[in-house]
């Protein structure tokens, strides 16, 4: 195990200065060379996990701050969200679609001795599927940003999970209600141009929410721990 | 310090967990460093104590004792001057 390269990379990643970083790192190389020539491997002397210890020091130094990084978090919220509201979208648009209907609807008559499938989805269908697409969208935005906070070793992640899980929801709703507003601007027209829009509009609207409850887990000031020596073992 | 803590029967910190301790003290302005170069090898950084971390350290100490002496009162324990 590279103690030392595993501590500059988890640095790098904490987004520490990297003139603080080369400087901890000349420090920490110092030491551990003195340790080895007293018989002490590098794992025993900074402990098991060399990233914990990193992301401790680098804490108790100041060194250590969130980054806004609005667009990342936005982004992966959104993209998480996708799947879920495709699945959405499915229910409402795919379940009465002629290829469906193919597979499961049963013959309507079209014409003189012309019949085609239909399929009519029950309303409890729909709407269950409707639920289904919002839970997966929801699981799907905070796992997404879950997972890029996480890279980025993000000190507000938890505080970010925790207000996002809280308000997503509403947030939805507003991106929804604020599309419904501009659709009506449109007067609901289905041009690809106006779908388009509408899309960029829910987009936007969800986009903006998300950066919003980013900013207030930032915002919140986190104050250092004490002063504690962990034990050997 | 680690040895030296080792020493004196104090043996239980981590050397690793001495990093952030020593951090915090400096952040606080307790401590402030410098360095100094090695036999051979590459410069030291090495701490001492400023005037608010004696001041600090003074005040730790008798807190200590004050704390000490009651707990020996409680226990009736005697202590070696």
């Amino acid at each position: 195990m590279d103690v030392g390269r595993t501590c500059k990379r988890t640095w790098r990643r904490l987004g520490v200065p990297r003139r603080e970083a080369a400087e901890m790192l000349a420090e920490l190389d110092a030491d551990l060379a003195a340790a080895a020539e007293g018989g002490v491997a590098p794992e025993d002397y900074v402990g098991a996990d060399p990233r914990a210890f990193a992301i401790e020091w680098a804490e108790a130094r100041g060194l250590v701050r969130p980054r806004l990084r609005l667009l990342s978090t936005s982004a992966a919220a959104l993209v998480g969200a996708l799947p879920g509201a495709g699945f959405a979208l499915f229910a409402a648009y795919g379940l009465s679609s002629q290829a469906i209907g193919d597979v499961f609807g049963t013959p309507v008559r079209v014409g003189e001795n012309a019949y085609q499938n239909y399929f009519e989805p029950p309303a409890w269908l729909i709407l269950g599927l409707y639920a289904l697409g919002a839970l997966f969208a929801y699981a799907g935005a905070l796992a997404s940003v879950s997972a890029v906070l996480r890279w980025w070793l993000d000190p507000a992640r938890a505080r970010t999970q925790r207000l996002l899980a809280a308000t997503l929801p509403l947030g939805t709703l507003s991106a929804i209600g604020a599309t419904i507003l501009f659709a009506w601007t449109q007067n609901f027209g289905t041009t690809p141009s106006v779908v388009l829009a509408d899309a960029f509009v829910a987009g936007f609207a969800f986009i903006l929410f998300v950066g919003g409850i980013r900013l207030a887990a930032v915002r919140r000031r986190v104050e250092p721990g004490p002063v504690t020596l962990l034990p050997t073992t | 310090m680690t040895r030296r803590l080792e020493e004196r029967g104090l043996g239980t910190a981590r050397q690793g967990s001495i990093y952030p301790a020593v951090a915090r003290l400096e952040r606080n302005g307790l401590l402030e460093s410098f360095a100094q170069a090695g036999n051979g090898g590459p410069p030291r950084k090495y701490y001492r104590l400023t005037d608010a971390g004696q001041r600090a350290l003074a005040d730790w100490s008798s807190e200590w004792v004050t704390a000490r002496t009651a707990v020996d009162s409680v226990l009736g324990t005697k202590r070696e001057a």
